[in-house]
């Protein structure tokens, strides 16, 4: 890899990183949420006050509650598909094919794994296809590298599995 | 990353702490449903503010022979629980009175 395509590929996959954290999406919600609840409450109670009637602040209750549920069924599907393993987005997907078919020795990508372990956390699990003409321990120092690299192109990669399969080998 | 997260919380946390108390004598003083509602909404952030910390303490430990990617995905559970959590404090905001929140 040049200098220019390291730099290229730097921090990639970052975007996507940063919107896998439970944590920073939930306290994000609540407090948006609160504003908005203290918002109404205090509509609610300056109207009543106004008018005379309990109405204004039973309505403004009711709007409070019907936002948090919203909400929290939103934090819920998020949290259930990351439990049951997210797909990082296509654009970062194809980034990571690019970076892949860039060595010379990688003829094709065959399978390519790429998802979310933990909160800024990306596991990648890869089958590439190597030049017939490689002997094993060029292979190996192949498939070392590319492990290596691709660990150092970003600091969310947690873990990287290349599997090389000769050229002529079928889909397993 | 894990520190920005953990400082994020802890300030949530503490912030939340300090709007829950207002909102409850806010609640105690006017009686107000609207307020009583959001009171106990306070109350339930600060108490997800919790379980995020959690998440923040055990998704964060290396790892190991036996969990080879890691206790990343810890934080998708407890801060599913976190959610659950909002979800009730939501249900039952509307009942809320300044008296038992």
């Amino acid at each position: 890899m040049s200098v220019e395509a390291r730099l290229a590929h730097r921090n990639f996959l970052e975007q996507s990183a940063a919107t896998s954290d439970p944590s920073l999406r939930a306290v994000f919600n609540e407090d948006a949420v609160s504003i908005v609840g203290d918002v109404s409450a205090l509509a609610g109670v300056a109207l009543s006050q106004i008018i005379g009637s309990s109405v204004p602040q039973a309505v403004a209750a009711v709007l409070i509650a019907l936002v948090l549920i919203r909400i929290s069924l939103r934090l819920v599907k998020r949290n259930h598909d990351f439990l049951l393993g997210q797909p990082i987005p296509p654009a970062d997907r194809d980034r990571v094919r690019t970076f892949l078919l860039a060595y010379p020795g990688v003829t094709a990508v065959r399978e390519l794994l790429v998802t979310y372990v933990g909160p800024s956390q990306i596991w990648v699990l890869v089958r590439v296809n190597v030049a017939d003409d490689l002997r094993s321990n060029q292979v190996t120092t192949l498939v070392r590298g590319i492990e290596a690299d691709l660990e150092q192109q970003s600091p969310y990669i947690y873990r990287v599995d290349v599997v090389p399969i000769g050229e002529d080998e079928a889909d397993p | 990353m894990p520190n920005e997260s953990a400082r994020t919380v802890a300030v949530a946390l503490i912030a939340g702490l300090g709007v829950a108390l207002a909102t409850v004598a806010a609640a105690v003083v006017t009686g107000s449903p609207a307020l009583a509602a959001e009171a106990s909404h306070s109350v339930a952030d600060t108490a997800n503010d919790l379980f995020l910390l959690v998440a923040q303490r055990r998704g964060s430990r290396p790892r190991d022979e036996r969990h080879p990617f890691g206790y990343g995905r810890e934080s998708y559970f407890w801060a599913l629980i976190a959610a659950l959590g909002v979800f009730i404090a939501g249900a039952r905001s509307p009942y809320a009175r300044a008296s038992s929140s």
